[in-house]
């Protein structure tokens, strides 16, 4: 750094350069997301990568112009979760010729602005009033911070970065076991689940979550030590189960834990996941009534313009702005993706509805992901879907349009916690939140169009989903190659070589949610005792508590019991040491934990793509 | 007593979480013969009788409260002193580090908003909770604002010095102070006598 010269914070370069990188990031993880079924946010990954071209290779970044970077990267390359959450289903279901593309961009596009937009003024309320932890954001901080942090602190952040991309890679390669099953250890009923993941990303999230996270792990165990065997019990499971006890004795008597497990997946989907998405979102609701004051509040000082000093947050008039293009962008995309089917008037019913959903998913997924770093993107891009064929109607020509609202809606909820997440680290290093805001707003729309595209490529070069052999199968038959493709070990349940298995993981469940929808199968009250239940815990028990709760509910067991773990050693320590010790020791060994195995999550993409194309 | 509000709370989360997971159609469970059924036969009782429970959970702790706010004044009058005292050392500080930042290198000034930052101001936000019930979400949201904002800027002090711009790191430092000013007059609107 050269101090004769202005310090850098906002540059054309770093800007121009966090896109190129974004991008590349962007159209890696869609093709490791639909590979291995889930995405990397990439905060702490551009950090690290902003951190070295900019501060290690041109000597010239400073830990604010490093933030930037970080901030337009993530930005560009977040969005990617909402789209293989929903866009790989239309492909999936044999609709590709039906898809609207300009639709699909212009409500990625509209989605993004209105994510960013809908957020920004909730700032105040999650980072300075709730200081909601952000694990990631802190992560980042940590990484930012590490040319003055001394040299203790780099120590321990570079510890935690060795141990965790050590295991991750050690379970990725096979090399160390997924999970371990506590509960065979301990002879626990096989009803009663005991899975530890070996994730030392959920450890070091835990860690930074604190005594506020344990909430997560009495969650985990009022649904599957508490329900499961309760609900067992009564006969509230599906018909194949009724009259089983906890211990799944097989055929010599003995605990049959294999057993166990699948009916503890098969209640997760049957009870578990509809009860936890309605008590998220009935806690969201809570934290909505109980933040109105201080929203309210929020809106009146953007609305206000700043007498002393450089603004806060980014003006109002700005915000107005990008919500009303975004809005005319979601009704003009529900409108084209619906075609002669969908009216104005139903485009703006869909629009209308997709909007309001979309500010309370933001909410929600800001309020998860600050808490536990985690979100339930799926499940909120779920019920987009469910509410937009609600309104539209359960016809298959009406999938088309709410696929595409429900990829608007998934694109703002990741970009609401992207934006949370950034503006948590920038909070951390001194960072100008309007400057963050700005750059966000001027970047977002670039990522889904190249999500898309990705899509679309990978689509047309190697299929996916489940029947990728057959699909590719057909193709070759079609084009009259079947000889060739048969010769390149092709069948149509076999792949030939060359060609990587692209499974689709979350578009199958997204299909399976259609289907329920089609058969009007949606177990609605579920979800609505859910959502009171949420409600009431939050608005009379404790804030946040029905979000937490609902979130365990949702999530498997193993990364839970992970993260409840982190917490009650961040007690722990705080007890036996101190409180300043536990944070100044503890977080950046934690932080390092979660650029760990987010780094060797790259890499290991890179790896798989790199592999499938030589 | 507080451990049976607790015993209370998670009893009445966990009737109500049993009940909402019989909210459905019987015949899926194997409990009736034809579809058609609402739900299982207990679900609503259960889940009514947990909210129920819930809320007198609630009741029974709002009583409390009042009871030991109205027996603890002089508990609550220094718990509030100590946070009034806590922000007043921060503002102190800010001052004095202002005042003495000229004469201050980038180690020095980094050094001590370090300290600044991970011992007295770590302090004060480890009071937040309590401050929340002593003044309200409302004036607490008044009093938190400067605060915040402080944080901020001063850790951007010390971004900007780690990375050799002392003068431009010093320039942040009255904008920190002002919002600790800020935070200190909005307590004296709360709380006019202290």
């Amino acid at each position: 750094m050269r101090p004769d010269k202005p310090y850098r914070e906002v540059t054309v370069a770093t800007v121009g350069v966090g896109i190129v990188f974004g991008i590349i990031l962007n159209a890696a993880i869609c093709f490791a997301g639909l590979q291995i079924g889930f995405t990397i946010v990439g905060c702490t990954v551009a950090a690290v990568v902003g951190f070295g071209t900019l501060r290690g290779i041109l000597r010239q970044g400073s830990i604010l112009e490093v933030n930037i970077f970080q901030t337009v990267a993530s930005c560009v390359n977040t969005v990617n979760a909402g789209i293989i959450f929903t866009v790989p289903v239309l492909f999936i279901l044999g609709k590709e010729h039906e898809i609207n593309y300009p639709a699909l961009v212009l409500a990625g596009i509209g989605g993004a602005f209105l994510g960013v937009a809908f957020i920004i003024p909730m700032r105040k309320q999650i980072l300075d009033f709730e200081r909601l932890r952000f694990p990631e954001g802190v992560a980042t901080a940590a990484i930012l911070k590490a040319p003055g942090a001394g040299i203790r602190k780099s120590v321990l952040l570079v510890v935690g970065i060795a141990l965790s991309a050590t295991t991750a890679v050690g379970v990725l390669r096979g090399w160390l076991p997924e999970e371990v099953d506590l509960g065979k250890i301990l002879h626990l009923p096989p009803a009663i689940t005991g899975r530890l993941a070996i994730s030392l990303l959920s450890l070091g999230a835990g860690y930074l979550a604190g005594s506020h996270g344990l909430a997560v792990l009495y969650g985990a165990f009022l649904n599957y030590w508490f329900l499961v065997p309760v609900c067992l019990f009564l006969g509230w499971v599906p018909t194949e189960y009724l009259g089983q006890s906890v211990w799944f004795q097989g055929p010599e008597g003995l605990p049959d834990y294999q057993a166990g497990s699948a009916f503890v997946a098969v209640f997760r989907k049957f009870t578990s996941r509809h009860v936890g998405i309605g008590m998220i979102l009935g806690g969201a609701i809570a934290g909505i009534i109980v933040a109105a004051p201080a929203l309210k509040a929020a809106l009146g000082s953007l609305r206000s313009a700043k007498s002393t000093g450089e603004r806060e947050e980014v003006s109002f008039n700005i915000l107005v702005l990008v919500m009303v293009v975004g809005g005319a962008l979601v009704l003009l995309a529900a409108k084209l993706a619906g075609g002669e089917a969908v009216t104005w008037l139903t485009a703006l019913l869909v629009a209308g509805a997709g909007i309001a959903w979309l500010w309370v998913a933001g909410l929600v997924v800001a309020q998860t992901t600050g808490r536990t770093d985690w979100s339930p993107l799926s499940g909120l891009a779920l019920i987009a879907t469910a509410i937009m064929m609600g309104i539209m109607g359960t016809d298959d020509r009406f999938i088309v349009p709410a696929v595409t609202m429900g990829a608007a809606v998934c694109v703002a909820t990741s970009m609401a916690a992207d934006m949370m997440t950034d503006l948590k680290s920038g909070y951390l290093v001194g960072g100008r939140p309007a400057r963050q805001q700005l750059c966000q707003l001027a970047t977002c729309w670039i990522g889904p169009g190249v999500s898309i595209l990705v899509v679309w490529g990978l689509w047309n070069t190697y299929a996916f989903g489940p029947n990728q052999a057959k699909i590719l199968y057909d193709r070759a038959v079609q084009e009259n190659r079947l000889a060739e493709h048969e010769e390149a070990g092709g069948s149509e349940t076999k792949l030939p070589k060359g060609v990587p298995e692209l499974g689709a993981p979350q578009a199958g469940a997204l299909q399976g949610a259609i289907s329920l929808g089609q058969a009007k199968d949606v177990p609605r009250d579920k979800y609505l005792t859910g959502a009171f239940l949420g409600l009431v815990m939050s608005l009379l028990v404790s804030p946040g508590l029905g979000v937490l709760v609902g979130l365990s509910m949702y999530l498997d067991f193993h990364f839970l019991l992970a993260f409840g773990i982190g917490c009650l050693l961040n007690m722990l320590v705080s007890k036996l040491k101190s409180a300043h010790y536990a944070e100044d020791t503890g977080v950046p060994l934690a932080a390092g934990l979660i650029v760990g195995d987010a780094l060797s999550g790259i890499v290991h993409a890179g790896y798989k793509i790199a592999n499938s194309l030589l | 007593m507080n451990l049976l509000l607790r015993l209370i709370f998670i009893i009445g989360v966990c009737l109500a979480t049993v009940g909402s997971a019989g909210f459905h159609d019987p015949f899926k469970s194997g409990h009736a013969a034809d579809k058609g059924g609402l739900y299982e036969t207990w679900a609503p009782a259960l889940f009514s009788a947990g909210l129920g429970v819930i809320v007198v959970g609630t009741l029974v702790r709002r009583s409390v409260r009042q009871q030991v706010a109205i027996a603890g004044t002089e508990r609550i009058a220094a718990a509030r002193d100590s946070i009034l005292a806590l922000l007043s050392c921060v503002r102190d500080k800010v001052a004095d580090l202002g005042d003495s930042a000229v004469r201050l290198d980038r180690e020095e000034l980094c050094t001590r908003v370090d300290h600044l930052l991970n011992q007295e101001y770590f302090d004060l936000v480890e009071k937040r909770e309590d401050l929340i019930q002593l003044a309200g979400f409302n004036d607490f949201a008044r009093i938190w604002d400067g605060v915040a904002a402080a944080e901020r800027l001063l850790a951007r002090v010390w971004s900007m010095a780690t990375d050799g711009y002392l003068r431009e790191a010093v320039q942040e430092l009255p904008r920190a102070l002002s919002n600790l000013d800020r935070a200190l007059a909005a307590t004296r609107q709360v709380w006019p006598t202290t």
